[in-house]
């Protein structure tokens, strides 16, 4: 048993929030699971911002020491994915983000850091990325980028 | 979504009182950990136990020491200066890291996503100089340790 958790995504003005999300598929549309093909961003182009967060829920006592980065895949040339922890939620974008602004960190001890949840039921603090792209950028699928968040639990 | 985890805690106080991490083998109901951190007496004995493979991890609050059972059993003490010292306070470390996955171009996830799971478990103190001292080890599901 132990904490329950699950990965969940926020989404409009008014935030829908979807708990337990399949993916973080980035894409053209503001709305969670995307599949792929659909959807595609445009050489030239950004994805809608994704504005993710971890949900805990079940039996804990303390979450903590939490730790986001992205663990594996090898972004394409004129590629890249910003990312920032803890921004006050606003409705994603597909201009360039305001918020997500550093390339995802990819090792541990880089990692971005966000809030802690509180008592269970709680959400971590939003975890914000934005696929971005230029005119350069190669057509074609992206191979797999794994995304890991990390946390202590007693 | 929650799994069984594969290490459970037994705490043992000093007034002889037993609290296990749960109450049955299903995992259904269980107890939290601060209820060791509210109950009033000195806890003694903290372990986990591999519920695959019965080892036992202990960390005995009392003596400074780590020890794994069966044999051959492996302990950690701490520094000479510490042993034997009846006014020395061990204080317990314990605590899970969690890894959970997502994916960009993936395939969907089930789970959450769950990467995995390691314990650590140990005990600290403070030394004649003041500093403060860690002994701890790191165990997955498959009795795999590591010194940290």
């Amino acid at each position: 048993m132990s904490a329950t958790f699950a990965w969940s995504e926020s989404n409009g003005a008014i935030p829908t929030v979807t708990d337990g999300i399949l993916n973080v598929n980035f894409g053209n549309l503001d709305s969670p699971n995307l599949a792929s093909p659909n959807n595609r961003v445009v050489a030239g182009n950004n994805s809608f911002e994704k504005w993710n967060r971890g949900k805990f829920s079940g039996v804990y006592t303390t979450i903590d020491n939490l730790k986001f980065y992205k663990s594996s895949g090898t972004l394409p040339a004129n590629t890249s994915i910003k990312a920032a922890v803890n921004a006050v939620y606003a409705q994603p974008v597909s201009t360039a983000s305001a918020v997500a602004t550093v390339d995802v960190p990819t090792t541990l001890g880089t990692a971005l850091v966000p809030t802690a949840p509180g008592a269970s039921p709680s959400y971590s603090g939003y975890i914000t990325m934005q696929l971005q792209t230029t005119a350069a950028a190669p057509p074609g699928a992206i191979a797999t980028q794994t995304f890991t968040l990390q946390y202590d639990e007693v | 979504m929650a799994q069984k985890l594969g290490l459970v805690w037994e705490a043992k106080f000093a007034d002889g009182k037993v609290i296990r991490q749960f109450d049955d083998a299903e995992q259904i109901s269980e107890h939290l950990f601060k209820e060791l951190q509210e109950y009033p007496a000195k806890l003694s004995i903290f372990q986990l136990e591999n519920i695959h493979t019965n080892r036992i991890y202990q960390a005995d609050l009392e003596a400074g020491k780590i020890t794994i059972f069966p044999s051959p059993a492996v302990y950690m003490t701490p520094e000479a200066e510490a042993q034997g010292d009846t006014t020395q306070t061990y204080r317990l470390i314990y605590f899970r890291r969690v890894r959970h996955k997502v994916e960009y171009a993936g395939g969907n996830l089930k789970d959450g996503g769950i990467e995995s799971i390691y314990y650590f478990i140990g005990f600290q103190y403070t030394d004649a100089t003041g500093q403060n001292v860690k002994r701890m080890i790191q165990i997955s599901d498959q009795d795999e340790v590591c010194i940290v």
